[in-house]
């Protein structure tokens, strides 16, 4: 998996800069990011570990209702999410960007709060930029798009920063989205995770391409192919992709290779589809392994204090779990809420009987 | 110390049972909350379930190699109340549950952690693996003048979705005996009193007719048995389900271990799980781990019926009416309380020889009871 600039008239060779961390945790090329920078990326990428861990605990005592793991794409979703400023930026997920959600400034209780069922503390806060987690294959696309277009019209200098799927890049909203926002050259950075399987379904049987990146030719914006199991290259890629974005340059296809190591969710089983082996091979090239060796090497953590980063993570996500279980639970009419602004007649009358039928 | 009940948690949508593939604590093990527990198999996911509190395991309840319905007890851990345990999880266990349509599958709502699964949070939404809705068998009639649309109530839409799985899935077959219930009449008849003075139960057909069906299902264990796929589970634990009918939906108390118990033991069991029944009294506990059912549909005059079986279980057997028929008797008419009693069965786990067997020694027994036959 290394970095593939996609070789067509159409494709910006120029949007890649050589900024790899390997697998060995040594850098090459520029360090594209800052010292505060890896340090806050090696956190979120453990913090992301730890949450699978805790989140799929939780789901198998029923606490949780489902929950997809991100292990094995923690340097592609940290990286990309990185090059945003929260402040300016807007990010729109697919299901499976916990860290960048968070990083974004979704707090970790309302994080909890929308896996563990208390939906009237999950939402988005005011001037949170980021738009709930999409379930439905590819339906966040064309509301990014949107969303670009309207910063284009109202002159807002801000990019907008999109999540989908390997599988994703099968859909008709995948096509139609980048289209529009080839056509408009809307501040859109769409990235692709390439995790190898669409739940069940190996890439190889998800299209007869060489590569996702390529399909930027067709909209007529840059496609760029990261190794998205390397910090450093996915941070370049998408760094690149939002000044573009923000300069007025249009939107950007950025492919990052990664390996989906656990299960789809917490309702699949990945070994009836897939090999032992590639799993194994997947593991032994953790992402956060190699930035874990660069931390040690550069001496930006010490071995003590790089574990008691751990045990603090796992302790403040032990905390945040408990206070949410303590949380009310949504009344049944919460499911109206925050869809009208005034409730059409025949939706009054169905949470009407919702409630009636929920106080029986 | 409290006592906290494991419950087998349901690992994925439209999972309905798991098998206890191994422990990875034994009893007397003390465990963390979160620490790995048990692993479980199920049509969907194999996962490690960890210990949902920290305490010291027990007692296992269901063995490696049980296949266990979603919601029923698989352990007891002991926990300190000073553990920093939250009470809730381990009280609302306890909480009286509503009226359920099958012995084996509480409602899921008896447990703070279930409401998580069924609230509708943007992950648990399935729109990438839709379930299919259950097949129906007409199309929606158009609306007649004075119609009222009565809305599924939870357990009548639990009912409904079981029994659709039941039919859909479980290739039923039906057999009929008829009884002579005269030795049981005799015997009803000269212990009612006593069991009435001494253990405060009324003794009925119902509790010869669950010990009858408990020792048959000693001789015949095929019977009581789980359907998985590529195997049959056959239970050890004979543990029967008592239909009650209650106007919101039939609800089924189950009795542990019903084979050691005697017909007034029985008869106590019954009285207490029918009383908290329509009281709406039952707990989790109490609906669940059913391998077997008994249905007295005779109680309200039916004198055949053709029962749905409980899906996990292999069969049910249903009491008719006790009606006093003319029937031969050494050449001559006499006139005899009489019953028929039938059997629903999967004919996957079961051909009608086991069947016929198991209905014969429900027979034996009942015919064998007379007045003199110890009911203690």
């Amino acid at each position: 998996m290394t970095q593939q600039p996609i070789e067509a008239g159409a494709v910006d060779s120029t949007v890649t800069r050589d900024a790899r961390l390997g697998a060995d945790g040594v850098a090459s090329g520029d360090a594209p990011m800052s010292r505060e920078q890896v340090l806050e990326a090696y956190r979120l990428m453990l913090q992301s570990q730890a949450i699978d861990d805790l989140a799929i605990k939780l789901q198998r005592l029923k606490r949780v209702g489902l929950y997809a793991p991100v292990q094995g794409q923690e340097a592609a979703v940290v990286g990309s999410a990185l090059a945003l400023d929260p402040r300016r930026d807007w990010l729109v997920p697919a299901s499976r960007e916990q860290p960048a959600m968070i990083r974004h400034g979704l707090p970790l209780v309302n994080f909890f709060a929308g896996y563990m069922g208390r939906l009237d503390s999950a939402g988005i806060p005011e001037g949170v930029k980021l738009l709930p987690r999409q379930q439905a294959i590819a339906a966040q696309l064309p509301h990014a798009a949107g969303l670009a277009w309207a910063m284009k019209l109202r002159k807002e200098r801000a990019a907008v920063m999109v999540y989908c799927g390997d599988g994703a890049s099968s859909e008709g909203d995948f096509h139609e989205s980048l289209n529009l926002a080839g056509v408009m050259h809307v501040p859109l950075v769409v990235v692709v995770i390439n995790n190898q399987y669409a739940i069940s379904t190996p890439f190889h049987k998800q299209t007869a391409a060489q590569s996702l990146a390529s399909r930027a030719i067709g909209y007529g914006m840059p496609g760029i192919a990261v190794d998205g199991n390397d910090l450093f290259a996915v941070y370049a890629a998408s760094d690149d992709a939002v000044r573009r974005a923000l300069d007025g340059g249009g939107p950007t296809l950025i492919e990052c290779r990664t390996y989906r190591v656990g299960f789809h969710n917490t309702s699949d089983n990945p070994n009836d589809y897939r090999e032992q082996e590639e799993v194994s091979a997947a593991l032994a090239d953790d992402p956060t392994t190699r930035v874990e060796r660069y931390v040690l090497a550069q001496g930006l953590l010490s071995p003590g204090a790089m574990a008691q980063l751990k045990v603090e993570i796992r302790a403040e996500l032990d905390a945040v779990q408990r206070s949410v279980a303590d949380l009310p639970r949504p009344e049944a009419d919460f499911i109206f809420q925050n869809v009208y602004d005034v409730l059409p007649a025949r939706t009054e009358q169905q949470r009407a009987e919702t409630v009636k039928e929920d106080r029986r | 110390m409290s006592r906290y009940t494991v419950t087998m948690p349901q690992l994925g949508e439209s999972v309905t049972e798991g098998t206890i593939s191994r422990w990875l604590v034994s009893a007397g093990d003390r465990v963390a909350e979160f620490d790995a527990m048990v692993e479980i198999n199920t049509d969907k996911v194999d996962a490690e379930v960890p210990a949902p509190v920290t305490g010291v395991l027990t007692e296992i309840l269901a063995p490696e190699g049980a296949v266990v319905p979603v919601g029923a007890d698989i352990a007891v851990m002991e926990v300190e109340s000073s553990a920093g345990v939250e009470t809730g999880s381990a009280v609302a266990v306890e909480e009286p549950v509503a009226a359920m349509p099958q012995g084996d599958v509480p409602d899921q709502r008896a447990t703070p952690e279930a409401v998580a699964a069924t609230a509708p949070t943007p992950a648990s939404t399935g729109l990438e693996r839709p379930t299919p809705p259950a097949p129906t068998a007409s199309s929606p009639r158009p609306s007649l003048d004075g119609d009222e649309v009565v809305l599924l109530t939870p357990s009548r839409r639990l009912i409904a979705e079981r029994m659709a799985v039941s039919k859909a899935t479980i290739p039923h077959a039906w057999q009929v005996q008829e009884v002579d219930m005269s030795g049981v009449a005799a015997s009803l008849a000269a212990h009612r009193g006593s069991v009435r003075r001494q253990h405060g139960a009324s003794l009925s057909f119902l509790a010869y007719m669950v010990a009858a069906a408990a020792q048959a299902l000693r001789k015949s264990p095929e019977v009581n048995a789980t359907f998985a796929d590529d195997r049959i589970i056959v239970h050890r634990a004979i543990n029967i389900g008592i239909a009650v009918g209650l106007p919101e939906g039939v609800v089924v108390p189950v009795i542990k271990h019903a084979d050691q118990l005697s017909v007034a033991e029985l008869a106590v069991a019954l009285s207490d799980l029918t009383t908290r029944a329509r009281a709406r009294q039952l707990v989790a506990s109490d609906v669940s781990g059913g391998t077997f059912t008994v249905n007295n549909s005779g109680a309200l005059g039916t004198l055949l019926s053709y029962s749905v079986i409980a899906p996990g279980q292999s069969a049910v057997v249903t009491m008719g009416s006790v009606v006093d028929r003319p029937v031969a008797v050494d050449g001559k008419a006499e006139i005899r309380p009489m019953m028929y009693l039938s059997l629903s069965l999967d004919h996957r786990v079961m051909d009608g020889l086991q069947a016929s067997a198991f209905l014969g020694a429900c027979r034996e027994w009942l015919e064998g009871v007379t007045a003199m036959s110890p009911v203690s």
